[in-house]
């Protein structure tokens, strides 16, 4: 049965060949999905246990053949709001016979809506035309323009929202129109220039919308249509022209397209203020009084003998490359937001500006100031150069308005602007006023580029804590918050005190309260749980340790722990660790006593645990790999010294992309050269295995198995955005359209994913992680720009036993122009370690290298520079790196699988690459035994479950609210292999459930919960 | 001519105590037993929310910052609140777990037959189903 194979640890030479592949999308096949009927999992031939049988029946998602319109009796239809201003809300339930059944199709969507609306009264001569839609977990979500005669309706739209067979309509529609019935006379382009014109006789020149893009407002783009619009009772055909004279303005023009009548304009501008055409650009100087009376000099721009607060003065991170105004890099603006609401429809701003150096704007002044002293604090104490600490702009917008229109009391950080309000009833004065409301908003977007403390719950409040921290470290005249602009009656003193977080109150009934101590800290949902409340608690900390070392030591400290030490999940807890090594790191163990003085007084002990992700326990089983042969193409599985297992290969067919495997070795999955989906089952005590079709369309491209064997996830072989997931337990599929969610730093917009490759399922089933292609345009170009990038989605969600929401992030933000990574897999035991393909094609030459990354932390290694995809796999222990190269000898160059051994951070290696098997690619590492996947804790936070004693002798109490109903969780006591030892039943109507284990050995065993909202696995000893 | 009923009679001596009873009892949304969904919006440097809940009997309430007593405002169509309670139902956004705040952020909130769920979107993260942000819109459009 076992045969000698393969080279063994031959030392792998180095490749000057440069294999150039991945720069580019593959020839990917081209399918009508339309047309096909997706089979279901056929596991029928397959024993496995590991492999969940299938339920009878066919898969949920199928074509019905025929189109033949019954929706009047097979749709009930009810009508749930109407008013005379069009606005409509209708629900309804789709019937077992009808077409609308398949409303997945675009045709019969159509169709549906339309035969709907005409059952609402609306006349049937209207179109509705789909132009977005949204797929989250079971609900479907559809956009639809009304139009007549083929031009949009102004502002008549309507949402269809599909879940099942139920389905709701909401928006606004006009069921007929008045119209005139004159023929259009004026084309867009004649239009455009009486606008323009138009808006040359106020002065006002159209720049294009590269300045906006960059401040990556919420305003769309330029928008030039033709449109039915409602002006004096009656629709007239009409131009929508929205245009944007540089930053000052939007300009939303309506003309009547017959004559040039201007039937609508609109645009808040301050009239003789706007920018003239250039004749002058340059930095100036100005003064002026801000909020406080203090006259201020002011770093402007002056263009044409007008000045606007765009300062470019500060050389660390001024980039003359830029253009001024339209495009500014490295600069500190301030923006008017004309007493609109940054989340509105209406949202507008324009350029502060003045046409002498002398400003007479004191919350422009106070903001423009402010920014700056910040910005010289950050620069001058930690060499940080601007928010993102690669000079990019600081952003002020002043006069914010509130979601009502009226003066916003509050200030805040969007991701990508400080926003002030004017103030209103807590605040006395205008919030740009306040030196510490400025670095702790601007503070925000600093720990938001750097730890970027999740804003919930302890990490949230740690968020608040540090924006505060700043705050006093930037104002440094006292420990007080808001104290220039609070209305004192309401504040007495202050927003927030950190040397006394009380701030004159008892309770949270009191303005500017918040707790003190770790023991009075707020529990509830408030507040994302309170981030402003109990952010009290590390603020006082952070004064008790400042006070007594000194701010210029505190503040070098708090900064390294932030930068350093912090990452997304951590919680106060951490903050204290963190607090006190980089005291003694940065300064000496006196230093740090102080610090673990100061969490002492405060509650925060060594006691209260992270929620990090945490190792899982290594698999039992004994080491094998997985390879595809170069010899005939077919899978086999060898152990570590090359002996094979089996005689033969195990797979009928060449795998067309790298197979994926269960963690206990079970199961096999890949997808044939003939495109269909196949497995191969593995009986290790028998030492047989079965292979076999599974899903018989030819039409995938790539395949992965979760690591329990309950689902599969499968890509087309097609330039197709979707995932296909299969749920074996459910026999059902489920269909993921990629999206990228954010915007790069980079100017590069968010693109279009062309399609996925590469997948793997995350250690809880619920993520896969995968690779796509994604092309889009750069912005102001028509130059493509084609990349692969890293994308984590939640296709599962243990809570429910079901689909997931389909929620996508990516592994980087970012990437640099001409770099792509793709072939993600995660380390075997710690699933916060992921390794990848990185290729670089800056250069005249592509670059590969296989990295590693750990996402709690950050920090990025490189484990080995590679001349070729990678395709990297982690040992069963961590300890090694397995992974696609090239080996060569004196008259070829051959494929081989090479070796490196891995640091303990898992992310970079130690010595040299070695060869492991020879003309053998794919290696995939396992181990053959079973373990417990998820996430093993050792507590929980207080309040939400307690489990004692710990170790016990006898009995064990655990204690949590949904233990009241007994419907919704299971409780199995486990032992350290995972076998299930004791199902613990319990009658519900008490939160504390006594478990007995006095009739077992001592030792370790596992307590496994699961609830609707709790999925733990606890470490219990019994003594 | 109606016919004098002491069936009625009770009834009407009643009604003032039960109408006595309603004013002393303030809205708590802690202990309340009806269902109920509230829309709010928060954070900023003030981390101040306001929470505006609408009951099924069309009853709305507000709630400014923590732990303070919710205000009475003038009733809706309580067809508005049972028609956001059959979309919830019907979309199961019972069950719809999203928890992205920002350092401003509007929140969905929901109590339906004993179950809670509170649906937080931030300013920049807009991934949100759109049925929470529709909802937000259509009950605080009805306060105006």
């Amino acid at each position: 049965m076992k045969a000698k194979y393969f080279f063994l640890f031959l030392l792998l030479p180095v490749c000057t060949s440069i294999n150039a592949q991945w720069t580019a999308k593959e020839q990917r096949g081209k399918i009508d999905m339309s047309s096909v009927r997706i089979e279901p999992i056929d596991l029928s031939h397959f024993k496995s246990t590991h492999v969940q049988r299938p339920l009878k029946g066919n898969v949920s998602y199928r074509s019905l053949p025929g189109a033949v319109l019954t929706l009047e009796k097979d749709v009930k239809l009810q009508i749930k709001h109407r008013d005379d201003q069009g606005s409509i809300w209708t629900e309804g339930k789709i019937g077992l016979h009808s077409v609308a059944r398949d409303l997945n199709r675009p045709n019969q969507r159509s169709l549906f809506i339309l035969h709907s609306m005409v059952r609402v009264g609306v006349d049937q001569t209207f179109e509705f035309r789909e132009h977005a839609s949204l797929k989250e977990k079971d609900i479907e979500h559809f956009k639809y323009q009304q139009f007549f005669e083929d031009i949009p309706v102004w502002g008549n739209e309507l949402t269809l929202h599909v879940r099942g067979d139920d389905f709701q309509l909401m928006g606004r529609i006009q069921d007929q129109i008045f119209m005139t019935e004159d023929k259009v006379r004026l084309d867009q382009k004649q239009v455009e220039e009486q606008t323009l014109a138009i808006l040359a006789g106020k002065g006002l020149k159209v720049y294009d919308l590269q300045r906006k893009k960059e401040l990556q407002l919420y305003l769309e783009d330029d928008v030039k249509e033709l449109v039915w619009y409602l002006h004096d009772g009656y629709f007239k055909k009409a131009w929508h022209l929205s245009l944007h004279p540089n930053l000052a303005s939007r300009w939303e023009f309506f003309v009547d397209a017959v004559d040039g009548t201007i039937l609508q304009e609109y645009a808040s501008i301050c009239k003789g203020h706007d920018l003239p055409n250039h004749f002058f650009d340059g930095k100036s100087v100005g003064t002026g009084n801000d909020l406080n009376g203090i006259n201020q000099t002011l770093q402007t721009y002056e263009i044409g003998g007008i000045h606007t607060l765009i300062d470019i003065s500060r050389s660390d991170m001024y980039d003359a490359r830029g253009a001024i105004p339209d495009n500014p890099i490295g600069t500190i603006i301030t923006i008017d937001a004309i007493n609109t609401f940054p989340g509105g429809d209406d949202f507008n701003y324009k350029d502060l500006i003045s046409n002498s150096t002398t400003w007479n704007n004191p919350d422009a002044v106070s903001a423009h100031t402010n920014a700056a002293i910040t910005y010289e604090f950050f620069r001058t104490t930690f060499n940080r150069i601007s928010i993102n600490g690669r000079g990019g702009n600081i952003i002020s917008f002043i006069n914010v308005a509130d979601e009502d229109g009226e003066d916003m009391d509050n200030a805040f950080w969007n991701g990508k602007a400080i926003f002030y309000g004017k103030g209103n009833q807590a605040f006395s004065s205008p919030l740009a006023r306040g030196l510490d409301v400025a670095a702790h908003e601007m503070g925000h977007g600093i720990i938001q580029t750097t730890a970027n403390l999740e804003y919930q719950g302890e990490s949230g409040a740690l968020n608040e804590s540090f924006a505060d921290v700043f705050g006093v470290l930037v104002d440094r005249e006292d420990w007080l918050i808001g104290e220039d602009i609070v209305n004192k009656n309401i504040y007495q003193d202050a927003l927030r005190n950190m040397a006394d977080p009380h701030n004159n109150g008892s309770s949270l009934n009191d303005p500017g309260y918040q707790p003190a101590h770790y023991g009075e800290r707020y529990i509830g949902k408030e507040d994302n749980g309170g981030v402003h409340i109990n952010s009290g608690i590390p603020n006082r900390a952070f004064y008790l340790f400042a006070n007594e070392v000194g701010l210029e030591v505190a503040e070098q400290v708090y900064f390294s722990v932030l930068t350093n030490y912090l990452t997304r999940s951590s919680q106060f807890v951490d903050l204290r660790i963190a607090v006190i090594a980089a005291a003694r790191t940065l300064y000496n163990e006196q230093v740090a006593q102080v610090a673990a003085s100061a969490f002492e007084q405060v509650g925060i002990v060594g006691s209260q645990g992270g929620e990090y992700i945490e190792d899982v326990e290594v698999n039992p089983g004994e080491d094998f790999i997985l390879v595809t042969s170069d010899e005939d193409g077919l899978l086999r599985i060898a152990n570590p010294l090359g002996d094979l297992l089996f005689d033969g290969p195990l797979s009928d067919f060449p795998p067309l992309n790298p197979p994926s495997i269960t963690d206990d070795g079970a199961a096999i999955i890949y997808v044939a050269q003939d495109k269909t989906i196949r497995l191969i089952e593995i009986d290790w005590e028998n030492e047989r295995y079965e292979e076999g079709t599974i899903q018989p369309n030819k039409i995938w491209w790539n395949v992965a198995i979760s690591k329990d064997g309950s689902k599969i996830a499968a890509v087309l072989d097609a330039e197709n955005d979707s995932i296909y997931v299969f749920s074996l337990e459910q026999n059902n599929f489920n269909i993921y359209e990629l999206y990228n969610p954010t915007t790069s730093d980079a100017d590069l917009n968010t693109g279009d994913v062309l399609y996925a490759d590469a997948l793997e399922w995350d250690h809880t089933g619920e993520f896969l992680v995968y690779d796509a292609f994604n092309s889009f345009k750069k912005l102001g170009s028509q130059e493509s720009i084609e990349y692969w990038d890293i994308g984590f989605i939640r296709v599962w969600d243990e809570a429910i036993n079901d689909y997931g929401d389909g929620f996508i992030t990516k592994l980087f933000s970012g990437l640099p122009e001409d770099v792509g990574v793709g072939n993600p897999t995660f380390a075997k035991n710690s699933p916060y370690i992921i390794a990848f393909d990185y290729l670089d094609n800056t250069e005249s030459a592509d670059a590969y290298s296989i990295l590693g990354v750990n996402i709690e932390t950050g920090d990025i290694g490189e484990i080995y520079v590679n001349t070729v995809l990678g395709y990297p796999s982690f040992s069963r222990l961590d300890d090694r790196m397995i992974f696609n190269a090239e080996g060569e000898d004196q008259t070829s160059i051959f494929n081989v699988i090479g070796v490196i051994e891995l640091a303990t951070d898992k992310i970079n290696s130690q010595g040299a690459a070695n060869i492991f098997y020879s003309e053998a690619t794919w290696g995939e590492w396992f181990g053959n035994g079973a373990r417990e996947l998820v996430n093993i804790l050792e507590g929980d936070r207080e309040g939400e479950l307690k489990l004692y004693p710990n170790p016990a002798e006898q009995v064990l109490y655990l204690e949590a609210d949904w233990l009241l109903n007994p419907e919704q969780n299971q409780i199995e006591l486990l032992s350290i292999d995972g076998k299930t030892l004791k199902k613990i039943e319990h009658e519900g109507g008490n939160r504390t459930l006594s478990i007995n284990i006095g009739d077992l050995s001592a030792g370790i065993y596992f307590l496994k919960l699961r609830s609707k909202t709790v999925h733990r696995i606890y470490k219990v000893i019994k003594n | 001519m109606r016919k004098y009923s002491p069936h009625l009679r009770g009834s009407f001596f009643l009604i003032i105590p039960v109408l006595f009873c309603c004013k002393a009892i303030p809205f708590n949304p802690k202990s309340a037993q009806q269902n109920f969904v509230a829309i709010g919006n928060g954070g900023g440097i003030t981390g101040i929310e306001t929470r505006y809940f609408f009951t099924v009997s069309g009853e709305v309430f507000v709630q400014n910052g923590f732990d303070t007593v919710p205000q009475k405002l003038p009733s809706i169509d309580r067809k508005l609140v049972s028609q956001a309670i059959n979309t919830i139902e019907k979309l199961d956004l019972i069950n719809y777990r999203y928890q992205k705040p920002g350092n401003v952020y509007k929140f969905l909130e929901i109590k339906l037959n004993g179950q809670e769920n509170r649906i937080v979107w931030g300013s920049l993260n807009d991934e949100v189903s759109p049925v929470s942000v529709s909802l937000y819109e259509i009950l605080k459009q009805s306060l105006e």
